[in-house]
């Protein structure tokens, strides 16, 4: 009997010293969800955070390489609007000659095409002003003969993107734009958009839906012409809308210098019946009998070039050195917003590595061993297998058949 | 009466002896001797000898007792069942423990982690191959892994099976020697005797059957020792019961106990057997279910934000988890009972064609009937929120909960992941958030009718087939191209609800919108995320876990010191037998010296008398 309570003790014993063995071999409270159910729960918890929290760091850390990268990019870009406006203003200074201005004009034009390289800048070989067409060159320059230039120079640059944000999500839920558009950062000035489709008798005929600059814009069966004016100037978008009152047609006028980009969506056929849409996919989905005005920082660096080339003294000297400052204006102010951006990530990178420290202390806390305390329990636990051995071994021993002859 | 003496003292001698032998002998009691006077020559009366008092004629063997407490016993035998019980159950418990493997970096909780976080970097990187293939990789290990699972779960409750199969054996294997003991007995009783080691090898018998199930013992008639199991008997007297395995197809093949004699079920409260049952249909079943729900709302709701998305290839409308319906019936007309025909219609999910706000006052009031015939009803004062909660805590297996789009989604929670019943009398179902097409019982959705599809919105999900955990995989589309994977949203141009032209190669809302989903409260009626839901699958198998170990371990003590009891009363005592043993041994040289005296004396008289 002895015996066997000697066997029960040490079983139990031995288990209690093993528990605490592997413990301080793997210098983790509890292996198994049964050793502490909740805290392994929290365990699970907290590792699932600080996995999270990991994966937002890798996020921020993609978005500001991507974010100061664009910044770069927009900061070459003022430095040449910069240059291009110093070589205007010494071009409409009178004491140049017609020769003087075309090779100042040809100088432009070089920096004409560097701009474009800009534009089309890539990231690890994707477009970072295309908007979510990031596979394709954002700027499509053509080229055609000058005679003034005496060869193919650029005449036309259009944007072939769209305005899709690439988005990153940085702390749960919240997600953040980490591009800027090239039909927002490459624009001069403001747009506009003149249909020439009389509109004064047009009636929404369903439920439907457009999306200017990106934002759906939703109109009700039976909206008449001053309804969709009223929508489209109630919507959170830069684009405003009126009447034309010489023929009845909408107009819609940027309120910064963006393009005006509307898409029909979702079965509409709203803008395209009151003419601002051809019915094409988008980026060149404008209806061709609209007029459109408000140019790209190209088109007032090719107006300063060919006001020079064709000698136009007074042209550089005022409307196209006034495009220019549009131009830098427009530039510095996504330069600042880019920078605010990524400042933004700069403080969430901050808060996510000290709630990781925060959390790996808790975790630590919750489930890695206090060694100190764990090596005294062990030792306490050798002293009472011992001592039980001990004593059991001195009862045990003597037995009257010792004593019998 | 020396030769008594001789006899009888050779007999204690002998029942030490056995006593010695049998000392590490299991369930052996320790055997007692009872001397006894033997009668007086004389008895009282007139015709006696006229001598003074009656002279003794010496000693003889009354009866070997075992020294043995029955109600001890007893207490042992009801509390053996409650170890045997709780031991198995922490056994199968920890299995389960193993097979999910938590916490650790190998789990599916951890795999689930990297799947999320692979579509967090599709989203920062759309147009890279590489981002998407880690997509895929991440999507099959997370299917692989619970697949494996699912196997380990699934084989884990075959091994119980096994061992439900081999107790029964051993249960009637026991009855039958139990009941053939009993007539040994009978008869050795039936002669005067004390068959203490027949009884020993009963009570052991006893004793291991009162592990395996909750026994009563009838010992009030003498003649007929009775084994009961839940009010029944399993022995009485030379008589014995059987009991069967009868697989049950309403619960995967898996083998009720039964009695032989009436097919009666088994009536079992505590022991091995119950506690091996207990853990087949009850832990395993909700572990395997609950990793089919999981798998199920897995593939749903990735799938429902996957086949919105544009791949870089423009291809759209793909699952991104391959989808095996339980019916080829794309309306989900299914043969529940499996006689050739179609009976019903199985549908996982029903999503609703009005977006809602949850705390917008419904202004309606109706009555929703679910499964079983609960009831849930609104008042006009309720929101969209409280009638929610009033749904989900009903106790029915159909949950409702708000989508990502504002949809109102029905779904059913019931292992068989098939909604059973849904009707409202009121316009909530019906006009308000179109789930179902009619109000009231004309336009009631029923699992047990056919072609029930037609009475619901058309956006639903056929109900999955089989165990979803067991097949869940990436569509082959998606294994063979990862350009598939839907990183990008969609503008729908043609109004037909469906986007229908990729927002471009640099898009990764669609990839957002799926990382999302793992913060979303989609599992158990909205209650809980899809991590949450298995974490805490993984506590609570943790928590039954702790306690059964814990019951096991009080009861170990109960019974450890309850056998201990035991063995001081009938265990052998080396020493206390090597005492009896010298004792009677001077009685037996005491006895042979009493013969020679007589010897002696009768030599005088004879020989020396001439």
């Amino acid at each position: 009997m002895m015996g066997d309570n000697l066997i029960n003790i040490s079983k139990r014993n031995t288990g209690r010293m093993l528990e605490l063995q592997n413990s301080l071999a793997t210098g983790l409270q509890h292996r198994m969800p049964r050793e502490n159910p909740i805290g392994v729960s929290h365990s699970m918890t907290y590792d699932r955070i600080l996995f999270e929290l990991g994966q937002f760091e890798k996020n921020v850390d993609d978005g500001k390489a991507r974010i100061n990268f664009a910044e770069s990019a927009l900061a070459n870009a003022g430095d040449i609007l910069q240059r291009i406006r110093e070589l205007g203003i010494q071009g409409a200074n009178g004491i140049y000659t017609k020769d003087d201005r075309a090779k100042i004009a040809t100088e432009i034009d070089e920096l004409l095409n560097e701009l474009v390289l800009i534009a089309n800048t890539q990231f690890k070989g994707r477009s970072i002003f295309g908007g979510n067409d990031t596979l394709e060159n954002p700027f499509l320059a053509s080229r055609t003969y000058s005679k003034y230039a005496g060869k193919e120079i650029i005449q036309k640059v259009e944007y072939l993107g769209d305005m899709g944000p690439q988005n990153r999500e940085i702390s749960r839920g919240n997600i953040v734009a980490i591009n800027v558009p090239g039909n927002e950062v490459f624009w001069a000035e403001n747009s506009s958009l003149f249909s020439s489709v009389d509109a004064t008798h047009y009636v929404v005929p369903a439920d439907s839906r457009v999306r200017i600059n990106g934002v759906p814009i939703d109109f009700k069966a039976g909206d008449n012409i001053e309804m969709i004016v009223n929508r489209i100037n109630n919507a959170p978008v830069p684009v405003r809308a009126s009447v034309n009152r010489m023929n009845g047609g909408i107009i819609l006028e940027t309120s910064s210098a963006v393009a005006i980009w509307v898409e029909d969506i979702e079965g509409s056929r709203v803008m395209q019946d009151i003419g601002v849409l051809s019915g094409a996919m988008p980026p060149r989905n404008l209806s061709p009998t609209a007029r459109t005005f408000g140019g790209t920082i190209f088109d007032m660096v090719m107006r300063i070039r060919d006001s020079l080339y064709m000698n136009d003294v007074e042209d550089v000297g005022s409307r196209s050195l006034g495009g220019m400052d549009l131009a830098l204006e427009n530039v510095l102010k996504y330069r600042t917003e880019l920078g605010a951006r990524s400042n933004r990530l700069d403080m969430v990178k901050a808060r996510i590595i000290q709630d990781r420290t925060n959390m790996e202390d808790i975790l630590s806390k919750n489930e890695d061993v206090d060694i100190a305390e764990a090596i005294t329990r062990l030792r306490m636990l050798e002293l009472v297998h011992k001592s039980a051995l001990g004593v059991t071994a001195r009862v045990i021993q003597p037995t009257l058949l010792d004593f019998l002859r | 009466m020396g030769k008594k003496g001789l006899i009888t003292h050779q007999a204690a001698i002998q029942v030490t002896g056995h006593n010695v032998s049998n000392a590490q002998t299991e369930g052996y009691s320790r055997q007692k001797v009872t001397l006894e006077i033997f009668d007086p020559l004389y008895i009282p009366g007139l015709t006696r000898e006229n001598a003074p008092g009656q002279i003794g004629q010496g000693v003889q063997v009354e009866k070997i007792l075992r020294a043995r407490d029955m109600l001890l016993e007893d207490r042992i035998l009801s509390e053996k069942n409650g170890l045997s019980y709780w031991k198995s159950m922490s056994d199968w418990i920890y299995q389960v423990e193993l097979i999910h493997n938590e916490p650790t970096d190998k789990s599916i909780m951890n795999t689930l982690d990297r799947f999320w976080a692979s579509w967090q970097d599709l989203a920062n990187n759309p147009e890279e191959i590489g981002s998407r293939e880690a997509v895929r990789e991440y999507g099959a290990a997370l299917a692989r892994h619970i697949n494996y699972n699912f196997q380990a779960l699934k084989s884990l409750r075959n091994n119980i099976e096994q061992a439900v199969q081999m107790r029964v054996k051993e249960i009637n294997e026991i009855a039958k020697q139990i009941a053939k003991l009993n007539e040994q007995i009978l008869r050795s009783e039936a002669t005067g005797d004390n068959p203490n080691d027949l009884w020993d090898k009963r009570d052991l018998l006893v004793e291991r059957l009162s592990g395996y199930v909750d026994i009563h013992i009838g010992r009030s008639d003498q003649d007929e020792f009775m084994v009961f199991i839940g009010g029944k008997h399993l022995v009485q007297g030379k008589h014995f019961e059987q009991l069967m395995l009868d697989r049950n197809p309403a619960n995967e093949g898996y083998s009720d106990v039964r009695w032989e004699v009436d097919g009666t079920l088994l009536k079992l409260r505590s022991g091995e057997l119950k506690a091996h049952l207990d853990a087949r249909d009850v832990e395993l079943k909700y572990q395997i279910d609950s990793l089919d729900r999981f798998a199920a709302n897995l593939t749903d709701l990735v799938n429902t934000i996957h086949r919105r998305g544009f791949g870089l290839n423009l291809r759209t409308g793909l699952n991104f988890f391959m989808e095996n319906p339980i019916s080829p019936n794309p309306l989900g007309d299914y043969d529940f009972n499996r006689d050739g025909f179609v009976d019903g219609t199985a549908l996982f999910r029903i999503t609703g064609t009005h977006a809602l706000n949850l705390d917008e006052v419904v202004g309606l009031q109706g009555a929703i009937t679910l499964n079983d015939g609960i009831m849930v009803e609104y008042a006009d004062t309720d929101r969209v929120t409280d009638i929610l909660t009033k749904v989900n805590n009903a106790g029915s297996d159909i949950k409702m909960y708000i989508s990502d789009e504002g949809t109102l989604m029905v779904k059913s929670d019931a292992p068989v992941l098939a909604i059973s019943h849904l009707e409202d009398s009121g316009d909530f179902l019906v006009q308000y958030s179109g789930i179902l097409r009619e109000r009231g019982e004309a336009g009631a959705f029923d699992r047990g009718q056919v072609n029930m599809a037609e009475a619901v919105s058309e956006d639903f999900m056929v109900a999955p087939g089989g165990h979803p955990a067991s097949w869940i995989r990436l569509d082959e589309h998606i294994a063979e191209e990862v350009e598939s994977i839907a990183a990008a949203t969609g503008t729908d141009t043609d109004g037909d609800g469906i986007p229908n032209l990729s927002m471009g190669a640099g898009n990764g809302d669609n990839a957002l919108g799926i990382a999302g989903l793992r913060f979303e409260k989609v599992m158990i009626g909205g209650s809980e995320t899809m991590n949450e839901y298995y974490a805490a699958l993984i506590a609570g198998t943790g928590l039954r876990g702790e306690s059964a170990q814990n019951e096991n371990l009080n009861r170990d003590l109960i019974v450890e010191n309850l056998v201990n009891l035991r063995k001081s009363i009938s265990g052998v005592n080396i020493d206390e037998e090597l005492v009896n043993l010298v004792k009677y041994q001077h009685g037996y040289a005491a006895a042979a010296r009493f013969i020679t005296k007589v010897d002696e004396m009768l030599d005088l008289l004879i020989n020396r008398m001439m």
